[in-house]
Parts: C-alpha cells; sequence; structure tokens
C-alpha cells in the first residue's frame, strides 16, 4: 500500500531524458503535498481578495462598480488578477513537480528544478552508498508520513538529502533492496571477468 | 483615428492584448517545461493540459468581457466623482 503511494514503477513505460539502456525505473521520490499547503493556503486568501472587496469596500469607496457597466469591468479586472493566480499557482506546482527524486536499479538521481532556467541534476551510483537514514521529526510529519532520508556515500563526498518525502521508511528499505541487488550482480561480474 | 477608437484601443491593449501576451508566454514556458522535463509515462501531460485548458478558458472569459462591455458608456470622470476615495483621505 505505502509503495504503491510513492509510486512503485516497474513498468517501462516510464522514463525521463537521459536514461540509460536496460535502466528501470524503480522509485519516483517528490515531496510530500503537504508542503504545498502554506502556497496553497496563500494562493487561497489572494483568490478571495477581490470578493473581500467588492464586499467590503466597493460600496462604501466605489459604489459605481455595484452597477453596469462598471460592475462588468470590476469582474474583467479580477479574471485578469485570477489569470495571474492560475499562472502563480501553477509556477509554483511545476517547481514542485519538477523538483524529483528517481531511483533506478543502478543509481538515484536527484533532480532539482530552481526556477524555469534553474536545473540541478545530481546522480549517485547505488553501489556507492555507504550509510542511509531516515527521519521523520516533528507532529504533522508523523501524522502525515513523510520525512526525510540522508544518504552518505564514500569519502567526503556530497551528502544526498531527500527533503519531506512520503514514506521515507518505505523508499529507505527500498534503495537498501536496490543497493544489496546491485552489490550482489556486481560480485558476479567480478567472479566471470576472474573465471 | 477618433477619441473613441483611442480609447478603446489602450483599454484593448490594458484589458487584453498585453494579459493575454503574458499569460501566453508563461503557459507556454510552463507546458515546455513539464514535457520536457516531466517523467514519461506520468500524469505530466494531463495536467499540463489541464493547465492550458483552464488558461484558455480564462483567456476566452477575458475576451468576451471585452466586446460584451460598452466602452462609450464608461465615463472615467464621472466613476471618480460618483467614488468616495476622499472618506480615506479624510
Amino acid at each position: 500500500m505505502a509503495e504503491k503511494s510513492i509510486n512503485l514503477y516497474k513498468e517501462e513505460k516510464f522514463s525521463f531524458p537521459g536514461q540509460h539502456k536496460n535502466e528501470i525505473v524503480v522509485l519516483v521520490l517528490r515531496k510530500h503535498l503537504l508542503t504545498l499547503s502554506p502556497y496553497a493556503l496563500q494562493l487561497l486568501g489572494f483568490s478571495l481578495l477581490p470578493v473581500f472587496i467588492y464586499i467590503l469596500v466597493v460600496p462604501k469607496v466605489f459604489p459605481a462598480f455595484l452597477g453596469f457597466p462598471y460592475q462588468n469591468v470590476y469582474l474583467l479586472v479580477s479574471l485578469i488578477y485570477f489569470g495571474f493566480l492560475w499562472i502563480i499557482a501553477f509556477i509554483i506546482w511545476t517547481d514542485y513537480y519538477l523538483d524529483i527524486w528517481i531511483v533506478t536499479d543502478q543509481r538515484l538521481l536527484d533532480i532539482e528544478q530552481k526556477g524555469f532556467f534553474n536545473r540541478v541534476v545530481s546522480e549517485l551510483d547505488l553501489k556507492k552508498i555507504q550509510d542511509i537514514t531516515s527521519n521523520v521529526s516533528g507532529i504533522i510529519p508523523t501524522m502525515f508520513g513523510y520525512g526525510n532520508i540522508q544518504i552518505q556515500t564514500a569519502a567526503e563526498e556530497k551528502k544526498f538529502e531527500l527533503k519531506s518525502i512520503a514514506h521515507p521508511v518505505t523508499a529507505r528499505r527500498k534503495i537498501i533492496e536496490l543497493y544489496k541487488k546491485a552489490r550482489e550482480e556486481d560480485k558476479f561480474v567480478f567472479r566471470d571477468k576472474d573465471e | 483615428m477618433t477619441v473613441d477608437a483611442s480609447f478603446l484601443l489602450v483599454d484593448f491593449l490594458a484589458f487584453v492584448f498585453i494579459p493575454l501576451g503574458i499569460f501566453f508566454l508563461l503557459g507556454w514556458l510552463i507546458y515546455y517545461h513539464l514535457n520536457k522535463y516531466g517523467i514519461k509515462g506520468d500524469s505530466t501531460k494531463k495536467v499540463a493540459l489541464l493547465f492550458v485548458a483552464i488558461l484558455f478558458l480564462i483567456s476566452f472569459l477575458i475576451i468576451s468581457l471585452f466586446f460584451i462591455i460598452n466602452w462609450n458608456e464608461i465615463n472615467i470622470e464621472e466613476f471618480i466623482e460618483n467614488s468616495n476615495i476622499s472618506l480615506y483621505n479624510k
């Protein structure tokens, strides 16, 4: 059940730009939807602003807006405003949606979208994982089941951090499983070479 | 060009052309990014289409409303006279 909610993809139809041949996408991890709630609340507040202005301010300050044709002008300006809000909402959503961690049977990709024109892609070979920690702290993350995963690689290399992802424990287990599988396959390759 | 026609042109630029131009540019940018960098097989395309569809709906409403409004009836001086901005200046 939990695996389903963190998008366990085993079918070949799931692919991403730069995918290797014979590479299978196993996990696609995104931040928990709840991390979008502060933005959602702000946008909701802003979207109600024209309604509040129409109810509270317009009758006192601009009574002309209550009758035709000015009422339509108010509606037109509000629609333009809603259009911009809709675009802002989608810019936030796109940033969330393209901020992604892809775990394949070979590597882990950390794709970070910063605005439209800044995209950082980090890659980690599964075999190089040394330590993996999942961490759920706080009342809300515990209630909704999201938290962080920290992956330490060999030497002093960059630490991978998957922040606010859904079901971090299940994801950690799956990554460990994939790591073990990758190491075993590596051993077989070495044995074949020795023979 | 009569005064009314130039007035209408300014309204058209302010309420339709410039906002819709910005909508189109930003909408295309979002759609492009979702299609280029999204995971194929994921619901990216559906969501991108939903976004574009709603943006088109808003744009359609803006254009319709612009042509519904009888701009000749709008008198800014009369509008300012009828408003109580002075309430806040006291």
